[in-house]
């Protein structure tokens, strides 16, 4: 009686686990209980209770961790190009590529009036979108970058609070019975694990489970014992990395292993979109400063500074670490008076390899009428008499869109990117015509530079002059759409597996209510049978003892 | 295959979610009218709807170059117009003062009559829209002809501005097509040191009017033919230009129109076949649902009560 007792506490128990995460069937093994020899031959002593065991089955468990592991991997970095991609936006409301139009054709505009203040201002205000829409994308990539850092961290605190769990579950494994529910315990914490890292577990002989990360050597629970993860890295910029007790923890897997991928990758990642943004962006500078910093504006300044420091001046220009090499070529250099009249004009010949900074500043100071200066790392021009301008000619050494000279724009990637402030200070420096020193004239109707500026919006400028900007940001689009299709595709085969191992697991494991109540009746029965037995021994005695 | 209730759910539960996420990005299609709402829904067809979009912008911009040139490129050719005009009549009053028999008296009150057409002249060729000089070249700033006048503030000559008025100013209104949208003075009205200068050819036919040199105004009337002539070639030139960009304009019309209907191919959502995709679905996931419900909720134990 006792043993049916038992067996249907363990299926009361099982139905009332029935949906219990992580929780595995058990059952009562009943065993005939020793038979005693009498004289009259071998009679049987009735049924005991040998044992309650768990029902599980240890190479589903396995596969269905290196299915959960590998979806946690793929969930983590598909949320992330999720939010990368929405930055991406539809087509044509995209911020950015409404931004790149928007610039070119303000260039165009210019080019059609090229005296008008309204149309300068309103270039200002579309470059200065763009500069925005640049700004904000990548700061918002930036953002995921600290985001994922973090998350990073917390999963990292996660692991190690689990991984002591398991380990004490394991002390109190050596020190009692085997107990199903420690060891549903230690399945939950072995999935858990999995789920954040990816892990091995091995169940050895004394019942205690020993846990590896998947793919290394490295141990994080052996016995009683759990080893600590810890994190390096800072929260944006550079590579995150994880180490166990001084070992490098390579490419982990699981949500950890998801995060950190995209957190590092720099192939799809988010340092590469970030970088694709950066080359999008400083490409779209170079160009457009190039054909600026060549152009005079309708008024002309007196002194001009470059955005660019440079923080050895005595470098060669070629070594000096500009974001932009200059190359061997001339630079043409005038200076007009106040009412726009030619005063004078000559050329500096650059060779990046031999002139520094201060060689080509002292270069341009021995040009009549022009004095040249480094101040704080930045190139400074200016004419010599205060009523003077200074007008640039073509510059066939890039030395003035490396140095931040009279451009549009001022930074060097998209993260510094802006609208000159110099420009938006006084819009009639905003370069529109191109100075002629032959001819000695600046002329306020000369479109010509904003001809050329507006052309850049369909000349193949950038990815080394194989895209136009338009096809650049497709490109970049693509890219991100291409990382985050698959990581989605990813996820939703890592589901199916998922479900396909926990469905096996549940065959094996998982509570059937009617198989349960069946039992039960079963049990009852034979509750019941054992209990008629005793009723009918009791009215046997009875007899006995009404014979006496 | 044991089968237990959890797998019930849980096999449930995925068909639900499935359906659910299917109908949300239809419905989302349906919503916004586009098919492409983030890269990774079609990134090849992102990247082309990303060059349509800016093939739309680059010929609206082209059409905006366009239209900015043709404005004072009609006001230049109706400036055109009128000095062919005035150099027309100028041309009949030489003539009628070159006639035999006039006496001095009346070649003076011709010559007035010249003098106020040379001061039309200037001021036609310094004719200016909305505050750009049309003649001056890219010197749109200043005007392009200057007079100097005697003490009865009669002109005596004229001159073009001395830093050019040929300056060419260009509109890029097609893929690699600048055309120019302005003339040079010179173009019209010849070099200030030429001979057959409008403004200096008036000069001298008052001059001889007034002096009754009857010789003089006769050497001039031929004199004319050549600045008619140059004028006429002028008016050519601007209406070419003016011809060429409605042609431009007609072929980015046709240009835009091609790449509208490719991007709305690539990214526009077919209203009425995602409509039905989307009942569709929704029949799907109505039914996943009755057979979730059908599915989870017998047990024995309702039997056995």
């Amino acid at each position: 009686m006792g043993a049916a007792q038992l067996a249907q506490a363990t299926v009361g128990n099982n139905a009332a686990n029935a949906s219990t995460p992580g929780y595995s069937r058990r059952r009562v093994n009943l065993v005939e209980a020793p038979s005693v020899r009498l004289s009259g031959g071998i009679f049987g002593t009735g049924v005991q209770a040998a044992n309650v065991v768990r029902l599980r089955n240890a190479l589903i468990d396995t596969q269905r961790r290196a299915d959960s592991q590998e979806l946690n991997y793929s969930q983590a970095q598909s949320s992330i190009l999720e939010q990368v991609d929405s930055l991406l936006g539809p087509t044509g409301d995209s911020g950015l590529g409404n931004a790149l139009n928007g610039l070119f054709s303000a260039f165009g505009d210019l080019a059609s009036h090229p005296e008008d203040a309204a149309t300068r201002q309103a270039l200002l205000g579309q470059g200065q979108g763009f500069a925005d829409a640049v700004r904000q994308t990548r700061d918002r990539l930036v953002s995921m970058e600290s985001d994922g850092f973090a998350s990073v961290s917390d999963r990292v605190a996660e692991v190690n609070s689990t991984a002591q769990r398991l380990a004490d579950i394991n002390s109190q494994t050596l020190a009692g019975q085997p107990d199903p529910s420690l060891q549903d315990e230690q399945d939950r914490l072995v999935d858990r694990l999995s789920e954040l890292i990816g892990v091995r577990a091995t169940t050895r002989a004394d019942g205690t489970v020993q846990v590896v990360v998947d793919g290394t050597g490295i141990q994080l629970v052996d016995g009683a014992r759990a080893t600590a993860l810890t994190v390096s890295g800072t929260p944006t910029g550079g590579t995150v990395s994880l180490s166990v007790g001084g070992a490098t923890l390579g490419n982990p897997r699981g949500e950890i292993g998801g995060l950190l991928h995209m957190r590092n990758s720099s192939v799809d990642g988010l340092p590469a979109a970030i970088s694709k943004l950066d080359t999008l962006a400083s490409g779209v500078i170079a160009a457009v400063n190039r054909v600026h910093a060549s152009g005079s504006g309708l008024t002309l300044a007196q002194s001009v500074t470059g955005s660019v420091t440079v923080s050895n001046p005595a470098a060669t220009l070629a070594t000096a670490g500009l974001w932009l090499t200059p190359v061997a070529g001339t630079l043409n250099i005038g200076v007009f008076d106040a009412s726009g009249n030619f005063v004078s004009s000559g050329s500096v010949s650059v060779d990046p390899s031999t002139m520094s900074l201060n060689g080509l500043a002292t270069a341009l100071d021995a040009l009549p009428n022009i004095d040249a200066s480094v101040s704080g790392g930045k190139l400074v021009i200016s004419a010599a008499n205060a009523a003077n301008r200074i007008a640039f000619g073509p510059d066939g050494s890039d030395s003035l869109v490396a140095l931040g000279v009279n451009g549009f724009f001022t930074g060097t990637d998209a993260a510094s990117i802006q609208v000159s402030s110099t420009l938006q200070a006084t819009p009639n420096l905003i370069a529109a015509a191109q100075a002629n020193f032959t001819a000695g004239t600046i002329s306020p109707g000369d479109n010509r530079n904003a001809l050329a500026l507006a052309a850049l919006g369909t000349s193949r400028i950038l990815a080394g002059g194989t895209q136009t900007p338009d096809e650049a940001l497709g490109a970049f689009g693509a890219d991100v759409g291409t990382w985050a299709r698959s990581a989605s595709t990813r996820t939703s085969t890592q589901q199916a597996l998922l479900d396909a191992a926990n469905a096996q697991l549940q065959q094996t494991s998982g509570v059937n209510i009617d198989e349960g109540l069946a039992d039960m009746l079963k049990y009852w029965h034979a509750y019941e049978a054992s209990a008629k037995y005793i009723s009918t021994v009791n009215s046997m005695i009875d007899s006995l003892m009404g014979i006496l | 295959m044991r089968v237990t209730q959890t797998l019930l759910s849980d096999r449930a539960l995925a068909a639900l979610r499935e359906g659910l996420s299917r109908m949300a990005k239809t419905q989302n299609q349906l919503g916004t009218g586009r098919r492409i709402n983030t890269p990774s829904d079609d990134p090849a067809g992102h990247s082309i709807a990303t060059r349509l979009t800016a093939r739309v912008a680059t010929l609206d911009q082209y059409d905006r170059q366009a239209t900015a040139a043709q404005g004072p490129m009609m006001a230049t050719n109706d400036l055109l117009g009128s000095l062919s005009d005035l150099a027309g009549r100028a041309q009949e009053l030489a003539v009628a003062g070159a006639t035999g028999g006039l006496g001095a008296g009346e070649r003076a009150g011709i010559a007035t009559e010249v003098n106020q057409m040379l001061e039309e002249v200037v001021a036609v060729a310094n004719g200016s829209e909305h505050g750009r000089y049309l003649l001056g070249g890219q010197e749109t700033r200043t005007a392009p002809l200057s007079v100097t006048r005697n003490v009865n503030g009669d002109i005596t000559a004229a001159t073009w501005n001395p830093r050019g008025v040929d300056g060419t100013i260009n509109a890029t209104i097609s893929d690699g097509v600048n055309v120019q949208t302005n003339i040079g003075g010179t173009a019209v009205l010849g070099a200030d040191t030429d001979s057959t200068f409008l403004p200096a050819l008036l000069v001298q036919l008052r001059d001889a009017l007034n002096t009754n040199n009857q010789a003089a105004v006769n050497a001039v009337i031929d004199q004319f033919n050549a600045a008619t002539t140059r004028l006429g070639a002028a008016q050519a030139q601007v209406g070419g230009q003016l011809q060429a960009i409605d042609r431009a304009t007609s072929a980015n019309d046709t240009a835009r129109t091609a790449a509208k209907a490719a991007l709305s191919a690539v990214a526009d959502a077919d209203v009425a076949k995602i409509a039905v995709d989307l009942s569709q679905q929704e029949a799907v996931y109505q039914a996943a649902l009755h057979a979730a419900s059908q599915a989870i909720q017998p047990s024995l134990l309702e039997f056995l009560k």
